[in-house]
C-alpha cells in the first residue's frame, strides 16, 4: 500500500519554496522555425515554447488567427505543430529532446487587423 | 381511436411525409406551384438517409455493384435521368438563394485490375450511347490530370460533369426557400394512420390530422411502413450504409473519386474534411435508433481510399456514421402514382440524393395530373407491390 | 490484425486506472494498462522527465511510486495507445506514431478515463495566452514553466487555488484568483467542510500561501472578456453579479486561466453502451454504477474521475474496489490487506465530500446564457453562440440538428470543449435535458486515428 506525505508534513514543506535550480549543462537546444531555442530535457515541446514566449503555434483554419495550447492534456489539438518532419503533433504530449526541429505554421496570416 | 372524429383536420391540397433531399424538393416545387402543402417529418429534417449521405451527384455512370448488392445496377436506364437531374443541379443555388456548397469540378472512376478495366469501357460506350460527355484515361494520363491517384490506377474515365454538394445544407436550403412560399413544416410528427375519405386522403399523426387530395410518400427507409397505413404493401430492402470524415486538411483533392469494381467515393468537401465513402454497410440497420457504424467497413473503405490516394496515409479520420439507405428489390427507382389508390405517390430507391431536384419536379407534375417530362416507364411503385400476408412474413409488421 | 487477450485490461494510466491495475497484477492476474500519453500518470500523477526530473525530483513522489510498483508487479502497460472503437468483445486501439491499429480484449474491463477540464466560452478566449488552469498547472509544477509573467486565474473550483499556488512556486506573479462563488466565506454550507479536516487543511495551506504573496482572492467574481492584438495582454472582469459591466476593471494580463472544475469522460463507457444517468448537478451524463463500480454491463468497471469527479483519494479507492471485486469474480489471490467494508466506508465519505465540493462550487445557468452572441463557443469550428441560439431555436433544440447545421461540435476535439456549452445552449430545460436529446452521441473513432493499410481479414466485409 502506497502512503502519501500526511498532511502536516506536506504543509511544512510550502513553508520552504523550491531551491533547486538547473545546472548551466542541463539545457540544450532544440530548433523553432529556425532559430535556437533553450530547452531543458523533460519539458513538453508545448512548455518549451511558451518559455520562450511563443504562444502562436498555427493560425485557425477558417478564421487565419492565431490559436496556441489550452487544455494541456491532448484534449483541444490546439498546440499542433510539426515536430521532426511529423505534422500536427500535439505539443503538449511530445516530450523535448535535443536537436528537435519544431515549426510552427505561418502558412496563413497569423495577425489579421 | 378515441377523440377521432371531435380531432380537427386541416385541410391542404398535397402532404408531404418525410423530410429528406426528396420530400424538401417535392413539397418546394408543389408550392412553388402555388399548392397549400404541409411536410410530415417524424424526427428532424434532413436526419435519416439525406443527413448521412456522401452527397455526391453521379452523373458518369454509376457502377453496377455495391459491396453486399446481388443485383447489378441498369446503368443504361439510369443515364438520361442523371442527365435531366445535371442540368437542374447548376440551377439550384440561383433558385433556392442559399449555398450549398455545390461542387461540379468533375470526376474519376478508377480501374486497378484488367477485368476493371474491361467494365470501364463497357460503362464509358454506355455513356457515349446516352450524350454523356466521358473520357477514357489510361493510368498515366489520369495521373497526369490528378497527380494525388495512385499508382495502382491502371486506368479511369473522367466526367467533367460529376461532382458534389454539402447534404446538410440542401434540405436548408429547399426548406427556407419553401417556407417563404408559405410552406407548413412539422417535425417529431410520425404518421400514425392514412384512411382514405372520398377523394381525398385523412393522415393522422397521433393527436393531429390532415386532409388532401395528394399525398406524397417521401418516407425513405420508412416507405413500406408508411405506405402500409395506406393499406398499401410495397416490398423494400432498406440496408445501412456508412460515411467517413477525415480532420480538415489543406485544399488538395479537387475531384470527385470513384471505383468501378469497388465501393469508393472520396471527395473533399468545402469545410477542408476528406469524406470517404462508397456503400460499405454499415452495422445492420434498426429503424428504431440510431445507426451504428461497423468497425470492419470503416478499415475496409479507409484503407482501400488510402491504396488509390496515397496521401491519405497522413490524414486522420475523425468521424464514421451510419444511415439508413432504402434500395429497392431491383435496384432501379421508384416514382410514381400507386394502381387503385388516385393521388397516392411514393418515391424511393437508389440514387435518390442525385436524383432529388428531378423528382421534385415529376412529383409536382403529377400531383398537378401533368405529363412528368421525363421517361418514367418501368419505375412505377406497382412492381413492388406484394400482398398484405407477403409483407407481415417479410417485415413482421401488421398493417393498419 | 493483432489481437491480445488478457484477463483484465484498464483503459487509462491515471490514479485509479495505476491502482487497479496494481492490485490486480499483485493477485495474480494479468492486466493490461493502456494510456494515450507517452509515460503513465495521468493528469494527477503527470511525472517529471529527464533533466527537469533530476534538477527538481518527483512532482507528487506518490504517483512515481505507484508507477514504480505497477512495472515491478508484472503490469503489461501500452502507453501513447488510445482506445478508439470497440468490436464484439474487443476494445481497438490505435498507436499514436505509426497508427497500427490493435485488437485488446480483456475478460473484464476498468473504465479509468479521467475527466476534462470544463471551459465556458468568454470574448476573445481563443486568443493566445487564455488557457485552462489545468495548462497552468502542469507546465509550472512538472514542467516548471510559468504561462506568463503576470496571470489571471478564474472560474470556479477548488482546482484554481493549487493552480495559483503552482504558478507562484515557478516563480510567476498572480494577479488575482477570481471565482464566481463564494466558497470561502463562513457560512451554514462551509459549516459542513469541518467534517472533513484533512480537506481543510489541503485548502488551507493554499489559502496561506496566496496571502504571503499578496494575491488577491476575489470571491464573487468573473471574468467578462480577454483582449489583446496576437495574445492576451489585458483581462476585463466584475462582480459576478454585476449587470451591466459598469464596475468591470481592467487587469494587464499575459495570461488567463479559466476553469469550471472538470467533467467526467465517459465517452467509451457510453460507445460500450453503458446505462447512464443524468447528474443533477453537472447536467452531464454518468454511467450507472453499484458500489464497486461495476456498469450495467456486469464485465465493464469505472473507476475514477470517471465515474463522478471526486478528487485523488477518492479515485485511488475506488481503484481498489473495482480491483476487489473483479479479483473475487476471477476467484484471485486474497491481499492482505483487503478490507472492502473500510474501502466503502471511506468511498462514501470522499463521495459526500464531493457533493459538498458540487454545492459549493456550483456552475450556474446564466453563465452559458449570458454568453455575447458574437463569442464563439465552438473553438475548433468557430462557431459563435447566436448561429449556435439561431439554429437552436430553428430545429426545437435538438443537439444533432444545431451540430449539423451550424458545424458546432465538428470540429477536431470531437466535441470535448464545447459539448457543455451546446448543450446548455441547445437544450433550455430541464426536461430536454433529460430526454438526452442534449447528449452528442459518442462516436467512433473516440479520437482521431490514422489511416491504416489495408489491414489483415478485411474480405469477410464482402460475404
Amino acid at each position: 500500500m502506497i502512503h502519501a506525505p500526511t498532511p502536516l508534513s506536506r504543509f511544512l514543506h510550502t513553508l520552504r519554496p523550491t531551491q533547486a535550480r538547473p545546472g548551466s549543462s542541463a539545457w540544450c537546444l532544440i530548433e523553432v522555425d529556425g532559430s535556437p531555442v533553450r530547452a531543458l530535457p523533460g519539458q513538453s515541446v508545448a512548455a518549451v515554447l511558451i518559455a520562450a514566449g511563443i504562444w502562436q503555434f498555427h493560425p485557425h483554419p477558417i478564421t487565419g488567427r492565431p490559436r496556441g495550447p489550452f487544455c494541456g492534456m491532448g484534449a483541444c489539438f490546439e498546440c499542433e505543430l510539426e515536430i521532426d518532419g511529423a505534422s500536427d503533433i500535439r505539443a503538449c504530449l511530445v516530450v523535448a529532446q535535443p536537436g528537435m526541429v519544431i515549426k510552427t505554421d505561418h502558412t496563413m496570416d497569423m495577425g489579421l487587423e | 381511436m378515441n377523440g377521432a372524429r371531435a380531432m380537427p383536420t386541416r385541410n391542404v391540397e398535397a402532404i408531404v411525409i418525410g423530410c429528406g433531399i426528396v420530400g424538401a424538393a417535392t413539397a418546394y416545387e408543389l408550392v412553388k406551384a402555388g399548392m397549400r402543402t404541409v411536410v410530415l417529418e417524424r424526427g428532424a429534417p434532413n436526419r435519416e438517409s439525406s443527413g448521412a449521405t456522401a452527397g455526391n451527384i453521379h452523373i458518369q455512370a454509376i457502377h453496377p455493384l455495391r459491396p453486399g448488392q446481388a443485383i447489378p445496377a441498369d446503368s443504361s436506364r439510369f443515364l438520361p435521368l442523371q442527365h435531366a437531374a445535371s442540368r437542374l443541379w447548376d440551377t439550384l443555388e440561383r433558385e433556392l438563394d442559399a449555398g450549398i456548397e455545390l461542387r461540379r469540378a468533375g470526376g474519376f472512376m478508377v480501374a486497378e485490375t484488367p477485368e476493371q478495366v474491361a467494365h470501364l469501357r463497357e460503362k464509358w460506350a454506355l455513356e457515349a450511347r446516352a450524350g454523356i460527355d466521358s473520357t477514357f484515361l489510361p493510368g498515366s494520363e489520369a495521373r497526369a490530370a490528378a497527380p494525388y491517384l495512385s499508382e495502382a490506377v491502371l486506368a479511369a474515365t473522367y466526367c467533367a460533369e460529376d461532382g458534389y454538394a454539402n447534404p446538410l445544407k440542401i434540405v436548408p436550403a429547399y426548406l427556407g426557400a419553401a417556407q417563404r412560399l408559405g410552406l407548413g413544416l412539422e417535425c417529431f410528427t410520425q404518421v400514425t394512420a392514412i384512411q382514405r375519405q372520398g377523394s381525398t386522403y385523412r393522415v393522422q399523426a397521433s393527436d393531429r390530422a390532415w386532409s388532401a387530395p395528394v399525398v406524397v410518400n417521401a418516407a425513405g427507409a420508412w416507405l413500406d411502413q408508411v405506405a402500409s397505413l395506406a393499406g398499401i404493401n410495397l416490398h423494400m430492402t432498406p440496408c445501412s450504409l456508412q460515411m467517413h470524415a477525415t480532420v480538415r486538411v489543406r485544399p488538395t483533392l479537387r475531384h470527385l473519386i470513384q471505383h468501378i469494381g469497388e465501393g469508393l467515393s472520396v471527395k473533399q468537401v468545402t469545410a477542408g474534411n476528406i469524406l470517404i465513402g462508397g456503400g460499405w454497410p454499415a452495422r445492420p440497420l434498426d429503424l428504431t435508433a440510431r445507426t451504428q457504424a461497423s468497425i470492419p467497413s470503416l478499415l475496409g473503405n479507409v484503407s482501400l481510399a488510402r491504396r488509390i490516394l496515397p496521401f491519405l496515409k497522413d490524414v486522420r479520420i475523425l468521424r464514421a456514421w451510419g444511415g439508413p439507405f432504402a434500395p429497392t428489390p431491383d435496384e432501379l427507382p421508384v416514382i410514381g402514382e400507386v394502381a387503385g389508390h388516385p393521388g397516392f405517390l411514393v418515391v424511393g430507391g437508389s440514387y435518390a440524393f442525385t436524383l432529388a431536384p428531378l423528382w421534385g419536379k415529376v412529383l409536382c407534375a403529377l400531383a398537378r395530373r401533368q405529363a412528368p417530362g421525363v421517361d418514367l416507364t418501368g419505375l412505377g411503385p406497382d412492381r413492388l407491390l406484394q400482398s398484405a400476408d407477403a409483407h407481415r412474413a417479410r417485415t413482421g409488421s401488421s398493417t393498419a | 490484425m493483432r489481437e491480445d487477450t488478457y484477463d483484465v485490461v484498464v483503459v487509462g494510466g491515471g490514479p485509479a486506472g495505476l491502482t487497479a491495475a496494481l492490485r490486480l497484477a499483485r493477485a495474480g492476474v494479468s492486466v493490461c494498462l493502456v494510456e494515450e500519453s507517452p509515460d503513465l500518470g495521468g493528469q494527477y500523477y503527470k511525472q517529471r522527465q529527464g533533466a527537469v526530473l533530476a534538477t527538481y525530483g518527483p512532482y507528487r513522489p506518490a504517483g512515481a511510486a505507484l508507477i514504480g510498483a505497477v512495472h515491478t508487479a508484472g503490469v503489461s502497460c501500452q502507453t501513447s495507445t488510445f482506445v478508439w472503437g470497440t468490436e464484439g468483445d474487443a476494445l481497438l486501439t490505435s498507436q499514436v506514431i505509426d497508427g497500427s491499429v490493435r485488437r485488446l480484449h480483456g475478460r473484464f474491463l476498468v473504465l479509468a478515463t479521467g475527466a476534462y477540464e470544463l471551459s465556458i466560452p468568454y470574448p476573445d478566449w481563443t486568443l493566445p495566452g487564455a488557457c485552462t488552469p489545468g495548462l497552468a498547472l502542469h507546465l509550472a509544477a512538472v514542467d516548471r514553466v510559468p504561462v506568463g509573467r503576470n496571470v489571471l486565474v478564474a472560474g470556479t473550483g477548488p482546482f484554481l487555488l493549487p493552480a495559483a499556488c503552482a504558478l507562484l512556486d515557478a516563480g510567476a506573479r498572480v494577479a488575482a484568483v477570481l471565482d464566481l462563488n463564494t466558497p470561502y466565506r463562513p457560512s451554514g454550507r462551509t459549516l459542513a467542510a469541518l467534517k472533513h479536516p484533512t480537506r481543510l487543511l489541503e485548502l488551507g495551506e493554499y489559502l496561506v500561501r496566496l496571502r504571503r504573496h499578496g494575491v488577491p482572492l476575489l470571491q464573487g467574481w468573473r471574468v467578462l472578456g480577454a483582449s489583446g492584438a496576437r495574445r492576451v495582454e489585458a483581462a476585463s472582469i466584475a462582480p459576478a453579479d454585476a449587470r451591466s459591466s459598469a464596475g468591470a476593471r481592467e487587469l494587464a494580463v499575459d495570461a488567463l486561466c479559466v476553469g469550471y472544475g472538470f467533467r467526467p469522460s465517459t465517452e467509451l463507457a457510453r460507445l460500450l453502451g453503458c446505462a447512464c444517468e443524468l447528474d443533477p448537478a453537472s447536467g452531464d451524463l454518468i454511467p450507472t454504477t453499484d458500489i464497486w463500480g461495476r456498469t450495467s454491463i456486469p464485465n465493464i468497471f469505472m473507476a475514477g474521475e470517471a465515474m463522478g469527479v471526486a478528487g485523488i483519494h477518492a479515485a485511488r479507492v475506488r481503484g481498489l474496489l473495482a480491483a476487489e471485486a473483479i479479483r473475487g469474480a476471477l476467484q484471485a489471490r486474497q491481499s492482505a490487506s483487503a478490507d472492502p467494508r473500510r474501502l466503502h466506508r471511506k468511498a462514501r465519505r470522499l463521495a459526500a465530500f464531493a457533493r459538498l465540493t458540487s454545492i459549493l462550487f456550483p456552475v450556474p445557468d446564466w453563465l452559458y446564457q449570458a454568453i455575447p452572441d458574437d463569442t464563439i463557443v465552438c473553438r475548433c469550428e468557430s462557431v459563435t453562440a447566436q448561429e449556435v441560439r439561431r439554429a437552436a431555436d430553428a430545429s426545437r433544440h435538438d443537439i444533432h440538428a444545431v451540430k449539423a447545421v451550424t458545424r458546432a461540435g465538428m470540429g477536431i476535439c470531437q466535441g470535448r470543449q464545447c459539448g457543455n456549452t451546446l448543450a446548455a445552449l441547445a437544450a433550455r430545460t430541464w426536461e430536454e435535458r433529460e430526454l438526452a436529446r442534449a447528449h452528442l452521441l459518442p462516436r467512433v473513432p473516440l479520437k482521431p486515428i490514422r489511416v491504416p493499410a489495408q489491414p489483415a481479414g478485411i474480405s469477410e466485409v464482402r460475404e
